[in-house]
Parts: structure tokens; C-alpha cells; sequence
């Protein structure tokens, strides 16, 4: 063969060996199986959450321990049983994080709110479109049974176990 | 009619028709804009940087869409030869390809402005994220940057600069482009990340595509190849820098070709085993072995008439329209221009015809060009055919007029609006020719020419 059909094909090999060895970095944490980017979670509740009441810091530790790897809980206000802000766990979704914090009222669900969303490209796009959808499901179900918001599988999902997870700490 | 038995099988026909294919091709299309529509891609229409988006989903969609028609029109498929022809296979190619390359472009740019705009961030930053963030999205680069490089080597511009076979090996490329496009597409795009019937009529088109290419390309010449074992038998000097190449090998009275087409051979020795040529039959097939005859055109061209006999050789084929198959008519007349007597030699032996019904017209620039002139002469006296040499470069004293201008072919060929008109030579000579028994009243549908350059 000619010499440069030949190294055209080396050249390509290399290069397609070094594609394919190419992880994007939610490759890299779902590969060694932790959870995807978690560092903004802890930031996010240890700030507020340390500096304005004391029970936060006791629950986080214990709570913690119970869930299991993928979800961090993080509650801001550990309230008397059914009432207070509960902030559900940092849920990994394909194209970035979810997480809701819920506001109880004597047992009631009376606001639902998003404090993180993918905010990336087309999901973002989606995921800012479908919160209030959400939002709405979340607070006429009073739990995390909603439906799935077409197009928008991955960020549905990832909320109603964000939910879940606000509401089970509210339910303590 | 002569009534010679033939000697070996004719290939296989096909009753498709070519609305069947377009028809195919475009509900197809429409499967897919459907299921955008169902996916909610109107519902992006919303914002300014939804416009972009959904133009940036339906570009990728046709995009990719084309990309795989292109496998299937490059698969030599006989059924899609057959009924489309080698001519308007090679058009589309061309079309299809460039309108495909753009899309994707569109594609890419339209996206990535898309979620720039969506998230407030640049598009240089919004490109980057996208690259280094998103699964598959690094090779999708890569692939759009394959895309790029076929479709400019492929500009008339760039091809009068490239060899060959550069421009040939930068063509490869473009089935690693389309499989490196394929991850993104499954993993992030809008339309079948979520939904597993989508995902699953994307994947089936894919692999439709690949084994279309995968069987006639590749499956099919190295079964006809390792059954019949072909190898060089014979070479003959037919003129000045002109060659035949028989081949023999097992079962050739079961090898199913005609007159008129023409096969890719590559000879498997250590220099050019890479490189294949189309050749045509000069002689009707015999059962026995296939004559290639062809113009040494220079690079190991040249070396054809050192060829060890005894040679093997790899074979794809046949292919080509060229044949009695498309014949409607008694009466046939043959034009042939140089080297493009090759096809034309073997039609001449193999049509049945009665005599005086196939006339053969040989134009070339020199006496000592002409080729076969023994065998025509012989075959013309036995069927009671007419062979008229011309000969005479354009505008000099024994060629003062063109030989193949309408006036001059009348007088020639008196029933000439009456004839099957095969034609084979140079590109201008072929469209010249067409363009004057046009004028002469013949239809379209009954002049054949395929032309050689691929």
C-alpha cells in the first residue's frame, strides 16, 4: 500500500484511541460510582443552614448516614414533625442536578421550590420550562407521586425523588 | 435473430420502480418529522432561543437522515442500480451529500447558539461545555470536523487539485464520521433519549443502512470472488497503450453477467491490491473466461500489460445499465469513441439482431487506435451487421466535420430516429452525441450511455 494510505491509517487509529479514551466527567463519576458532582449541595445547605439554627447541624450527620450513596440530604430547619422547610437531596440527572426544598405547614405541602435545575443548554432549556408544571403536580398530589412531563423524563424523575426524599425527612 | 443459446445465467432483475424507492425514501422523512412533532418540538417555538434549537433538532435530523441515505446509494446495490441508474445514483450522491454536510453544519451551529442563548453564556464557552460535558459530544465534533473534510475535497475546485486517491481516502472517512455522529444522537438528542420506540426506529435505520453496505459492498464481492476463484489467464496488447485482461476461474458459465457491463477488479499482488478498477467485457461472456480490455490512462494503469498470469483477482459486480435489458427497439445502433468500444464490442457480439439491424459507428483520432478491427470486421461479415471506422482528429483535412453531428449521422444511419442508440466514450463526446439524436427526435428513453469516471 502506499505509504500514506498507510500512515493515514495509523494516524486515525491513534486518534480514535485517544477519542474513545476521552470521559466527560459524568462518565468519570458514574464509573467509579459516586454520585455525579455533589460538592454543591453541602455548600449550598451548610451555609445558611450552620448559621442560622442549631438542629441542622445534629440531623445532616444522622440523616446522612441513612440514605443511600446518590442522594445527600441536606434539611436546612429540622421543625417540629409536619412543619418547616425540608430540602430534598441532590438528585443526578444526565444533564445536571435536581434538587427541591418543600414548605410544610401543619402536614401540608404549601410550597414546592427548585433550588437547583440544569441549567445546561437544551435541558435547561426544558428543566426551567417544566418546574412550575411540576411545581403545580407536586403541590395538587400532595406527595411525590406525579407524572412524568413529556420531553422531559430525566428532570421529572430526578424532582419527584428530590421530593420524596424532602418529604420523608419531613415525615422524620 | 441469431438464437445462440447464452452461455451463462443473466443476474437477476428487479421490478422495483423508482417511485417505490423515492416513495419509500420520503414517508421516511415524514416518519421522522412526526416524530418531532409528537416529541414537542413545536412547542420550542416559544423563545428566540427555541427557534434556534428546533432548527437545530430538524437540521440534525435530516442531516443524519441523509448521511445514512448516502450509505444506501453507495452500497452498488443492483436493485438500486438497476432501476435508478449508475448516472443518477452518482448525481444524487453528490446532492445528497453536499445538502447533508450543510445540514449538519446548520446542526452545529444552530445548537450551540441555541443554548447559548438559553443559558445567557457565550457560544466559544456554550461549544466548549457542550464538547468536554456532554456524553459522545467530543466524537460528534469530530465527526462534524470528517463531514467538513469530504464535502470540501469533494468542491469541483478541490478536486482539480487532489489525486485520486486522496480524494478517494478522504471519502473513507465519511462512514467513521457517521458512526462517530451516532452516540450523541442516541444519548442526547432530544428525540430518543426519551423514548425507547424512537430510539429503537433510529438504531433499526441505522443498521438498515449498514447492512445494505456491509452486504453488497462487501458480503456479496467476496462470495462471488471466493466462488469463482478468478485469476489473470491471459494479457494481450490490443494497440498503443491499450490492454485485455482474460480472466478465468471455477463455475463461470455460472457467473451472471452481459455485454455492456462492467466489473471492479482488484489484482491481489503486493503493488495496487488496494486500488480497484472498473473495467468493462469486451467480449460477450462465454462461460469460459470474461475479456477486460482497458486504456493503460497511466499510474499502474500502466502496468497492466506486465500483469503475471496466474494472478489472482478480487472481483465486485457486475454492475452497469449498459445492456440489451434496456433494449425497446429492433434496430441498434452503436457509437463508440476511443476506448468506450470496450462494452460496445461485447454488445455488438451478443444482442440478437437479424441483418442490417445493428449498425456500429468506432470514432477515433488515429487508424492505429482503433482496436479489435479484426473481430469487428469478422463479426459485422458473420451477422450481417455494419461497422464504419471513423477516423480523423476533429477539424483536420480527413475529419474536416464532426462525424457525429445529427446531419452527418443521418447520412450515415438513414433509420437512424428509428434505432436503440448505445453510446460509450469521453463525457463531452457522450453529451454531444445525446444532445444531437435528441435533436434528431429520439427520445430520451432510447439512447443509453453511462459514463466512465467514477
Amino acid at each position: 500500500m502506499p505509504k500514506r494510505a498507510v500512515a493515514a491509517i495509523v494516524v486515525t487509529a491513534i486518534a480514535l484511541a485517544l477519542l474513545f479514551s476521552f470521559k466527560t466527567p459524568a462518565d468519570n463519576a458514574s464509573a467509579l460510582g459516586v454520585p455525579a458532582i455533589l460538592s454543591p449541595a453541602p455548600d449550598a445547605s451548610s451555609g445558611p443552614g450552620l448559621g442560622d439554627t442549631g438542629p441542622a447541624a445534629s440531623t445532616a450527620p444522622s440523616t446522612a448516614a441513612s440514605l443511600a450513596p446518590g442522594a445527600t440530604p441536606v434539611p436546612t430547619k429540622a421543625a417540629t414533625k409536619g412543619s418547616g422547610t425540608f430540602t430534598g437531596s441532590v438528585v443526578s440527572e444526565p444533564f445536571g442536578e435536581v434538587q427541591v426544598q418543600i414548605t410544610m405547614s401543619a402536614g401540608k405541602i404549601t410550597d414546592v421550590t427548585a433550588l437547583q435545575l440544569p441549567t445546561h443548554g437544551r435541558s435547561g432549556f426544558i428543566s426551567q420550562s417544566v418546574a412550575p408544571i411540576l411545581q403545580g403536580e407536586a403541590l395538587a398530589a400532595q406527595s411525590a407521586s406525579i407524572d412524568t412531563v413529556s420531553g422531559a423524563t430525566y428532570t421529572s424523575d430526578a424532582y419527584a425523588q428530590s421530593l420524596q426524599s424532602a418529604i420523608d425527612q419531613a415525615h422524620g | 435473430m441469431t438464437g445462440t443459446r447464452r452461455a451463462v445465467p443473466l443476474p437477476r432483475g428487479w421490478t422495483l420502480r423508482t417511485r417505490e424507492i423515492v416513495a419509500v425514501l420520503i414517508g421516511n422523512g415524514l416518519l421522522i418529522g412526526a416524530m418531532w412533532l409528537r416529541h414537542g418540538g413545536p412547542d420550542l417555538l416559544d423563545s428566540p432561543s427555541g427557534w434556534f434549537i428546533a432548527g437545530g433538532q430538524l437540521t440534525a435530523l435530516l442531516g443524519g437522515y441523509l448521511a445514512l441515505i448516502q450509505l444506501v446509494l453507495m452500497s452498488r446495490s443492483p436493485w438500486l442500480e438497476q432501476v435508478v441508474g449508475q448516472d443518477a445514483l452518482t448525481a444524487a450522491h453528490r446532492w445528497v451529500g453536499f445538502a447533508c454536510v450543510w445540514f449538519i453544519v446548520g446542526h452545529a451551529i444552530l445548537t450551540t447558539t441555541g443554548f447559548a442563548l438559553a443559558d445567557g453564556s457565550n457560544v466559544i464557552v456554550e461549544l466548549w461545555t457542550l464538547l468536554t460535558t456532554y456524553e459522545f459530544m467530543l466524537m460528534a465534533g469530530v465527526s462534524l470536523v470528517l463531514f467538513i473534510a469530504v464535502a470540501v475535497s469533494s468542491v469541483k475546485l478541490a478536486r482539480r487539485h487532489l489525486s485520486y486517491e486522496t480524494w478517494h481516502g478522504i471519502h473513507f472517512y465519511a462512514y467513521l464520521a457517521i458512526a462517530l455522529g451516532l452516540g450523541h444522537q442516541l444519548v442526547t438528542g432530544t428525540d430518543f433519549a426519551h423514548d425507547p420506540i424512537a430510539w429503537a426506529y433510529w438504531v433499526a435505520l441505522y443498521l438498515i443502512a449498514g447492512a445494505t453496505i456491509l452486504v453488497f459492498r462487501f458480503v456479496q464481492p467476496l462470495a462471488t470472488s471466493v466462488r469463482h476463484q478468478f485469476r489473470v489467464v491471459n494479457v494481450e496488447r490490443e494497440g498503443p497503450g491499450v490492454v485485455s485482461i482474460y480472466l478465468g476461474g471455477r463455475d463461470l458459465d455460472r457467473f451472471a453477467i452481459r455485454a455492456g457491463q462492467f466489473v471492479i477488479v482488484r489484482f491481489l499482488r503486493r503493488d495496487g491490491w488496494w486500488r480497484g478498477h472498473p473495467f468493462s467485457i469486451s467480449a460477450a461472456p462465454n462461460g469460459r473466461w470474461l475479456r477486460l480490455t482497458v486504456k493503460d490512462l497511466g499510474d499502474d494503469t500502466t502496468s497492466m500489460a506486465a500483469l503475471p498470469i496466474g494472478t489472482r483477482v478480487y472481483l465486485e459486480g457486475p454492475y452497469g445499465l449498459l445492456t440489451g435489458a434496456r433494449r425497446k427497439r429492433r434496430r441498434v445502433l452503436l457509437i463508440a469513441g476511443g476506448i468506450g468500444i470496450a462494452p460496445l464490442r461485447a454488445l455488438f457480439e451478443e444482442l440478437p439482431a437479424g441483418p442490417g439491424d445493428l449498425t456500429l459507428l468506432y470514432r477515433a483520432s488515429r487508424p492505429k487506435d482503433i482496436v479489435f478491427r479484426e473481430e469487428l470486421d469478422h463479426l459485422a461479415a458473420a451477422r450481417g451487421a455494419i461497422v464504419h471506422y471513423l477516423i480523423g482528429a476533429r477539424g483536420s483535412r480527413a475529419m474536416p466535420a464532426d462525424p457525429l453531428a445529427p446531419p452527418a449521422l443521418r447520412q450515415l444511419v438513414p433509420d437512424v430516429r428509428e434505432r436503440e442508440v448505445y453510446l460509450c466514450g469521453p463525457t463531452p463526446m457522450m453529451e454531444a452525441v445525446r444532445d444531437g439524436l435528441q435533436l434528431l427526435g429520439i427520445p430520451r428513453r432510447h439512447i443509453h450511455f453511462e459514463r466512465f469516471e467514477f
